[in-house]
């Protein structure tokens, strides 16, 4: 709700449920892992809001909770699951772990798959029986995760293509890809986006989430996603610069409106690397200075944050949208009466 | 917040050490490693220098750690009065295998053998690119402020030059866009067009928009990296530190 009694739909497209406990650090780099997310979490978040590195490494299920749907603003949660197992022995943010958290929230999270396309046949049958289970709408991978031997691998490898048909044999549209800072960067650029190029061609009728938009490739980023309708900017960090580096938070939102526009930027905070709580906040108050909207081709407007924040993922994870969240549509001229219609599951009413 | 602790340079040669360190950058952000807050400590004992270097995360790319080192110890060694520069990085998961190739001048390929397969003149080649576009946007967004579009467009070589040698407030922009101006971009006769594109065409008025739009996209992001990584070196080295993995237990080379 804002000052001025406007309801806004908050769907963080980007959270986790993880559990970086002592105990359950397989080795160092289970430590230094989690200690890498909480620079991030330090070094962003407003000084009078943060953590303590203890319950940053555990929030467990009510944590969670409160710091999402009471404090956060969050309506609905979706879950990317991080397995990690080299790292943790019962896995970092596994899809049981996710799963427990919407057992308790049901109507509030969105449980996203997971698989690994270098684990063949028995990785698939896995994701055919999780879906069966869950019924997933999105999965998440990460390209950059080890697996053994292999230090990562990208979207055109061969064995890429019979998992993502398997998504769309179960109806699972939404591919989520990480690619952001990533864990083990060796080969020649870990952070190369170029292979969303090929994937978003092959699969037009899938829609890929890019999470982080490629940062640090955000240009790159920009300029294939520019060219790709099916593909979205997952936001999660880049919102997070709004309190510590607001200039650059601006700079790079103005790209990504001009690059993608308002209808393929999916709200992310990243939890529980921060809240979303004053990232909602801060977004909701922000406006671009004149100039970088005339870059951005459009203002920050209401009906740009209502989008960003919750009706483009609602979208795509076919979610009813109440009336009170969805753009108003001024009166026709010739019409005497303010209207607001509303698309079945769809916001374009102002097209 | 603690400040982040720079290295202390209380003599002439570490004074000179930095200045070498001053002129080796960051090829993914494109700023110097001085800058950036990456030097921990300079010693000298005797012409041999240690410098000990450290990193936003323990996570941070290896190839771009091991260009930098290996930068390091060039510039550093180009000083007549050192016989050795002994470089280290701090607390990176690769330290070990990066500090001890780079003391051989082994290659990166040789160094994770097994686990990369390229060297990384490609990955130089393709971030050297994107700093000349980078500077290059930075130069021309203020001379086109100061001359018009026009005026600023029709700037040659020659002119570029009399700019990065000259007393005017562009002077910093022009000379890091000449220098990288002078590898990439085409011709370098005198009067030669200053703003090219990486093909070596010259920039059209009409292509002005457009061409300044594509190319501040690469320059904001280098610099909004680059603003991520200061804030996850003084939050890793300057904050709270629950630093229980690096500093505090004194496990500095354990995984290194």
């Amino acid at each position: 709700m804002t000052p001025e009694g406007d309801k806004v739909l908050v769907i963080d497209g980007h959270i986790h449920l993880w559990d970086a406990r002592p105990e359950n650090r397989r080795n160092r780099y289970g430590l230094t892992f989690i200690e890498s997310f909480w620079g991030s979490h330090v070094g962003m978040t407003p000084q009078d809001q943060r953590w303590d590195f203890d319950r940053f490494c555990w929030y467990g299920i009510e944590g969670a909770a409160k710091d999402l749907f009471e404090d956060g603003y969050v309506d609905y949660g979706i879950m990317l699951p991080t397995n990690l197992h080299d790292f943790y022995v019962n896995g970092f943010n596994t899809i049981d772990q996710c799963a427990a958290f919407k057992g308790a929230y049901p109507d509030k999270v969105i449980l996203n798959g997971r698989f690994d396309p270098r684990d063949g046949q028995r990785g698939l049958d896995r994701l055919e029986a999780e879906h069966a289970q869950w019924k997933f709408k999105g999965v998440k991978l990460y390209t950059a995760e080890w697996n053994g031997v292999s230090k990562g691998y990208t979207l055109r490898d061969d064995f890429v293509a019979p998992y993502v048909e398997k998504c769309r044999e179960l109806g699972i549209k939404n591919i989520h890809i990480h690619k952001g800072p990533t864990i083990h960067p060796l080969n020649k650029d870990a952070f190369d986006v170029h292979d969303v190029d090929y994937v978003a061609t092959a699969f037009p009728d899938l829609n890929f989430v890019i999470d982080h938009c490629g940062m640090p490739r955000i240009d790159d980023f920009c300029w294939i996603a520019g060219q790709e309708p099916n593909v979205y900017g997952g936001l999660a960090l880049i919102p997070s610069f709004i309190h510590a580096r607001p200039k650059y938070f601006a700079q790079m939102m103005a790209d990504l409106l001009f690059f993608l526009g308002p209808d393929r930027l999916i709200f992310g905070s990243d939890y529980g690397i921060t809240s979303p709580k004053w990232i909602v906040e801060k977004l909701m108050a922000f406006q671009f200075t004149d100039e970088l909207a005339q870059e951005a081709g459009t203002q920050l407007t209401m009906e740009v944050k209502r989008k960003i924040l919750g009706l483009n993922a609602a979208r795509l994870y076919d979610i009813e949208v109440d009336p009170v969240f969805q753009i108003p549509v001024p009166p026709k001229e010739d019409e005497g009466e303010l209207t607001h219609p509303v698309v079945p599951g769809g916001i374009d009413v102002a097209a | 917040m603690s400040p982040l602790e720079l290295p202390v340079i209380d003599t002439a040669e570490k004074a000179e050490v930095m200045a070498r360190l001053d002129e080796v950058l960051d090829p993914e952000l494109d700023q110097s490693v001085t800058s950036m807050g990456f030097i921990e400590s300079v010693t000298v004992e005797g012409r041999v220098v240690d410098v000990a270097f450290r990193l936003p995360t323990f996570w941070c790319s290896a190839n771009f750690a091991f260009l930098m080192a290996v930068d390091m110890k060039a510039a550093i060694e180009q000083l007549d009065w050192v016989a050795e520069a002994r470089i280290r990085l701090v607390d990176h998961f690769a330290a070990r295998k990066i500090n001890e190739g780079v003391a051989r001048n082994a290659r990166f390929d040789e160094v994770f053998a097994g686990e990369a397969t390229t060297d990384l003149s490609e990955i130089r080649r393709l971030f050297r690119e994107k700093a000349f576009l980078g500077r290059q946007a930075g130069l021309l967004r203020a001379l086109a402020a100061e001359r018009g579009v026009e005026g600023a467009l029709a700037l040659t070589l020659g002119g570029l030059r009399e700019l990065a040698h000259g007393s005017g407030e562009l002077r910093p922009l022009a000379m890091r866009y000449l220098t990288a101006r002078l590898v990439d971009g085409g011709p370098v006769t005198p009067d030669a067009p200053a703003f090219t594109t990486l093909a070596g065409d010259a920039v059209l008025v009409e292509r002005y928009t457009q061409h300044l739009r594509e190319i501040r996209r690469v320059r904001g992001a280098a610099e909004a990296n680059a603003e991520m990584c200061r804030m996850y070196l003084e939050a890793r080295y300057a904050g709270a530190r629950p630093g229980t993995g690096t500093i505090l237990e004194g496990k500095r080379d354990a995984h290194g």
